[in-house]
C-alpha cells in the first residue's frame, strides 16, 4: 500500500486503488476530528466522516459478497471477512457516539463509574443517569463537557483508521495473491465491475466516482483504463 | 544575580501547573510519534516516551499515596450545599454526590489503565528493539497508543480539576495545602527528590515557570 501504484497487472489490483482511495479520506477525516479537538464547528468533519462510512460499510459488505464469498476453504478469505465485520462494528459505533451530541464522552465516564459501585448502588443510580450527567454537566462546565466528547471521538475516529490500514494490508498480503491465482481475467472483470459499481441503486457510479475523486492524476488513469475494459465486458454498469 | 520578582503561586496552583506539564508533554509526545518516518528509528520517540511515562507513573503513585484520604472524604457535601436546597433538589444533591464520589474513586482506577497503556506502549517497543527501522504499521499502532493514553489523562486530570482540586482547597489550609503539594512533587526515594519539580519546570512557559519555582517546595 505504500509504494506507489503505476500499473494494474490483475484486475483485482483495481483494490489497490480503492485503498488508496481510503487512506486519503481516512487521513483527511482523522485530520479534521483531531482539529476538532481545539473545538469549532463540526460540519465539515462530519460531511467527510459520512462520506467515508458510507463508502465504508458498503465496500466491506459487497468483497464479502462477490471477491471474498466465492473463496472456499480458505482461512484468510474468513479472516478477511471477520476484519470486515470488526470494521462495521467500530464504524456503527462511531455513528452512534456522534448521534449522542456534546455529551456523549461525558455520560460514558458516568456509565463506567455508576458501573464499578455496588449493585444495590448501581440499579439506583443507574435509572438516573440521564439526571446524573446534566448535573455533572454544570459542576465540570460545558466546555470542558465538550472537550471531552472530542478528544473521545478522534480517539475512535484514529482507531478505525488504524484497523482500516491494517485490514487493507493484510487483504493485500493474503486475500489478493489467492484472487489472483484462483480467479481468471475475465472472472475477475466480473468481480471488479461489482465492486465499484452499485446496480442497485438510482446512480451506479456512486463508487468509481469517488475513487476518482480521492485518486491522483496517475492512479486515476489507470482507473479510467480499467474502466473502459469494463464497459467493452458489461456496457450496462460501465 | 538578578532576583526573580514572579509572585510564587499557590499550592494548588503547583497542581494545576504540573497537570499543565503533563498535557504538553502529552501533546509533545503525540507529535513525535506522528512526525516518525517510515525506515526511520524509534530512537528519539523512545527517550522522550520514557521520560514522559517516569513522570506520569510517579505522579499517579503519589497521588494514590497521599490524595486517597482526600478522595475517601469526597461525598461529603462542601459547605452550605443541599442545606439550603429546597426539598426537590435535595434528591438530586443527594444522586450528584453518589455519583462524583464513584467517578473520583475511579481516579485510581483511571491511575492503574494510564499505567497499563504506558506498559502497552513499552512492549511495543521492546519488541521493535533490534529492528533497524520503523514500519508504518508499528507507527501507526504506536500513536493509537500514545493517543489513547493522552486522552486518558486528560479525563483524568480534567475530573481531578473539576472534583477533588476544588474540594482539597476548601478543605485544607494554605500549610497543609503545601505540605499535600511537597508530597505529590517530591521522591524522597530518589537520590535527587526533587526532579518532578524540575521536570515540571523545564515544561512550563517562562511566566508560569517563574511563579512554580518561586514556591519554596521540597528545598528541606
Amino acid at each position: 500500500m505504500a509504494q506507489e501504484i503505476t500499473s494494474l497487472d490483475s484486475p483485482i489490483d483495481a483494490m489497490l486503488l480503492m485503498h488508496q482511495a481510503y487512506e486519503a479520506i481516512s487521513q483527511r477525516v482523522e485530520n479534521l476530528a483531531a482539529e476538532g479537538q481545539q473545538g469549532g464547528d463540526l460540519q465539515a468533519f462530519k460531511q467527510e466522516f459520512d462520506a467515508w462510512i458510507t463508502q465504508l460499510l458498503h465496500h466491506a459488505t459487497a468483497e464479502d459478497l462477490y471477491m471474498t464469498g466465492p473463496i472456499n476453504d480458505s482461512q484468510p478469505a474468513r479472516d478477511n471477512e471477520s476484519e470486515h465485520a470488526e470494521l462495521a462494528g467500530q464504524g456503527t459505533d462511531l455513528v452512534n457516539f456522534m448521534v449522542r451530541g456534546d455529551e456523549a464522552g461525558l455520560s460514558d465516564s458516568v456509565k463506567a463509574a455508576v458501573m464499578g459501585l455496588e449493585d444495590a448502588e448501581h440499579k439506583a443510580l443507574a435509572q438516573d443517569l440521564q439526571e446524573v450527567a446534566d448535573l455533572l454537566k454544570k459542576e465540570i462546565g460545558q466546555d470542558k463537557v465538550t472537550a471531552r466528547t472530542r478528544r473521545h471521538l478522534y480517539q475512535r475516529v484514529m482507531a478505525l483508521h488504524v484497523l482500516e490500514f491494517d485490514h487493507f494490508e493484510n487483504e493485500e498480503a493474503f486475500v489478493l495473491p489467492l484472487v489472483r491465482e484462483g480467479f481468471s481475467e475475465q472472472q475477475q472483470l466480473d468481480m471488479v465491475d461489482r465492486l465499484l459499481f452499485d446496480g442497485n441503486t438510482d446512480n451506479p457510479r456512486w463508487i468509481i466516482d469517488w475513487m476518482a475523486s480521492e485518486l491522483p492524476p496517475t492512479q486515476r488513469g489507470l482507473l479510467l483504463d480499467l474502466e473502459k475494459r469494463l464497459a467493452e465486458v458489461h456496457p450496462v454498469t460501465g | 544575580m538578578t532576583e526573580s520578582t514572579a509572585r510564587a503561586c499557590t499550592p494548588m496552583d503547583t497542581v494545576l501547573l504540573t497537570h499543565k506539564a503533563l498535557r504538553s508533554e502529552a501533546t509533545r509526545i503525540e507529535e513525535i510519534v506522528r512526525d516518525l518516518d517510515e525506515g526511520g528509528s524509534l530512537q528519539p520517540f523512545n527517550l522522550a516516551f520514557n521520560t514522559w511515562a517516569t513522570a506520569l507513573v510517579f505522579h499517579a503513585e503519589q497521588e494514590d499515596k497521599y490524595l486517597i484520604d482526600h478522595l475517601n472524604h469526597y461525598g461529603e457535601p462542601c459547605s452550605g450545599e443541599s442545606v439550603s436546597s429546597p426539598p426537590s433538589q435535595n434528591g438530586s444533591s443527594q444522586l450528584l454526590m453518589e455519583v462524583r464520589a464513584a467517578m473520583v474513586a475511579q481516579e485510581e482506577e483511571l491511575h492503574q489503565k494510564m499505567i497499563e497503556k504506558i506498559e502497552e506502549v513499552l512492549s511495543v517497543l521492546q519488541e521493535d528493539i533490534g529492528e533497524t527501522s520503523v514500519i508504518r504499521r508499528t507507527i501507526q499502532h504506536l500513536y493509537r497508543q500514545v493517543v489513547a493514553l493522552r486522552i486518558a489523562l486528560e479525563d483524568h486530570l480534567d475530573t481531578e480539576e473539576a472534583l477533588v482540586l476544588p474540594r482539597i482547597e476548601e478543605n485544607l489550609d494554605e500549610p497543609q495545602q503545601l505540605e499535600l503539594a511537597e508530597n505529590l512533587l517530591t521522591d524522597p526515594d530518589s537520590e535527587e527528590p526533587r526532579w518532578m519539580i524540575q521536570w515540571v519546570s523545564e515544561r512550563l512557559g517562562s511566566e508560569d515557570r517563574e511563579s512554580f519555582d518561586a514556591l519554596d517546595m521540597g528545598s528541606n
